[in-house]
């Protein structure tokens, strides 16, 4: 690679640096971001608890809901159900993106613990913040 | 590159800098992949339209040519933070050249080089239901497909890092890739932008804005239209730059996912290879 070939790649890197920043700021300066679900509903409804999600005692429940950051679109949250639907006792899952949560059916002997629920959130590339039960 | 295409460049940038990007893009290698056991399946669709070589040139007689790509890309998520894909892509090239008893066609069709890669997500911060922030590091190889009419048959290993930022409606993604080429110079007259001897860097840069809805609810999240602009280009070490500026349309639902984009040079400094005039790529994306 010859200085002249040299000059030309880094002027094409600058460029790109700076079309990085430029779209970076755009971005942040929206001043629009999603609302998490906290913002939506503070607490968790009158008729459920929150879950520690480092405790490893199984949800005893029969519906928990899960509050889940960076779902980012319909396509990537859809990934999120395989490993959750692989615990044992999980009958059912409702993906919402408007409030970033996901809905979960419980029943059976066999039920998962809010540290496997959160190790599996985890897993499939998101992260999990709260889990209210009822 | 001329510095007047340089300023050019930086102006249609600050016009795309309102529009933020996010998800995965058409033409840029994403930050995103596939959850453990989930596979993703992704037919997609390229054609390259070369220009006809100028009149005094060495390849005068090259009246032009179009490269398109039909490929199926598999991508596996293995286990947090990993998965591995696999690019099978069969070539047909058109191309027309004028001789002494005129005008002459030829088409060929081969398979082209399959492309193994691993992906790792070294970080990733979520900030919001949909809000995030994340970085991969990828690595594969071009593999020979055993047919050399239109592939090198060379082992290219490459390496690459992407980084996207989404917030909201926006976001932004950031990817480098580098390709050692170990061919040698018996390509070079074949070459069509990163199949020659040189080395090559892709830098990339996508940006997407969610068109519709313009907030998830829960009577309305069960699918969503982007509107995507990249810039996508390609440094080879012999001095060849191209970058295009792509704009396309993203639709998205919760299994399947359909894109298409139109791509167009606005900088090149080219003088070792055909001069590419436009690009087209649509595909679909499935999830399983």
């Amino acid at each position: 690679m010859n200085l002249t070939h040299t000059l030309r790649l880094r002027s094409v890197l600058k460029l790109f640096a700076a079309t990085m920043m430029l779209l970076t700021l755009g971005a942040c300066a929206s001043g629009e971001r999603s609302r998490t679900a906290a913002e939506i509903a503070p607490t968790p409804a009158a008729d459920s608890d929150s879950a520690s999600i480092l405790s490893t005692e199984p949800i005893t429940q029969s519906r928990a809901t899960l509050h889940v950051q960076g779902l980012s679109c319909p396509l990537c949250a859809s990934s999120i159900e395989k490993p959750l639907a692989a615990l044992d006792g999980v009958r059912g899952l409702e993906v919402d993106l408007s409030s970033g949560t996901v809905a979960m059916d419980l029943a059976g002997n066999s039920r998962p613990s809010p540290r496997q629920v959160r190790d599996a959130v985890e897993s499939a590339g998101f992260t999990l913040t709260r889990i209210d039960v009822r | 590159m001329q510095p007047r295409s340089i300023r050019a460049l930086v102006a249609l940038t600050a016009l795309a800098a309102p529009l933020a990007a996010a998800q995965e893009a058409i033409n840029t290698e994403s930050a995103t992949q596939p959850g453990p056991g989930t596979l993703y399946v992704k037919p997609q669709f390229r054609l390259w339209r070369y220009a006809p070589a100028p009149a005094d040139s060495a390849a005068a007689s090259s009246q032009g040519l179009t490269k398109t790509e039909i490929s199926t890309t598999l991508q596996y998520g293995l286990v947090r933070d990993w998965s591995l894909s696999l690019k099978v892509p069969m070539l047909i090239e058109d191309a027309a050249t004028q001789t002494a008893d005129g005008r002459q066609r030829r088409t060929a069709v081969a398979l082209g080089r399959i492309e193994p890669m691993a992906k790792w997500r070294f970080f990733r911060e979520d900030s919001g239901p949909l809000d995030t922030f994340r970085a991969v590091l990828y690595a594969g190889a071009l593999l020979p497909s055993g047919d050399d009419s239109l592939a090198p048959q060379s082992v290219d290993p490459f390496i690459g890092i992407s980084a996207m930022l989404l917030r909201g409606r926006f976001g932004i993604t950031q990817s480098f890739r580098y390709t050692l080429t170990t061919s040698g110079d018996e390509w070079n007259a074949r070459n069509l932008g990163g199949d020659g001897p040189a080395d090559s860097l892709r830098f990339d840069t996508a940006a997407m804005w969610r068109l519709a809805p313009s907030q998830f609810s829960p009577d309305n999240q069960s699918d969503a239209l982007y509107a995507s602009l990249e810039l996508n280009g390609l440094y080879e070490t012999n001095g060849d730059t191209e970058v295009l500026l792509a704009p396309g349309l993203l639709y998205e639902a919760t299994r399947f996912a359909a894109e298409f984009s139109v791509g167009i040079p606005i900088a090149r400094d080219v003088s070792n290879r055909p001069r590419l005039q436009y690009q087209i790529s649509a595909g679909l994306r499935f999830l399983f």
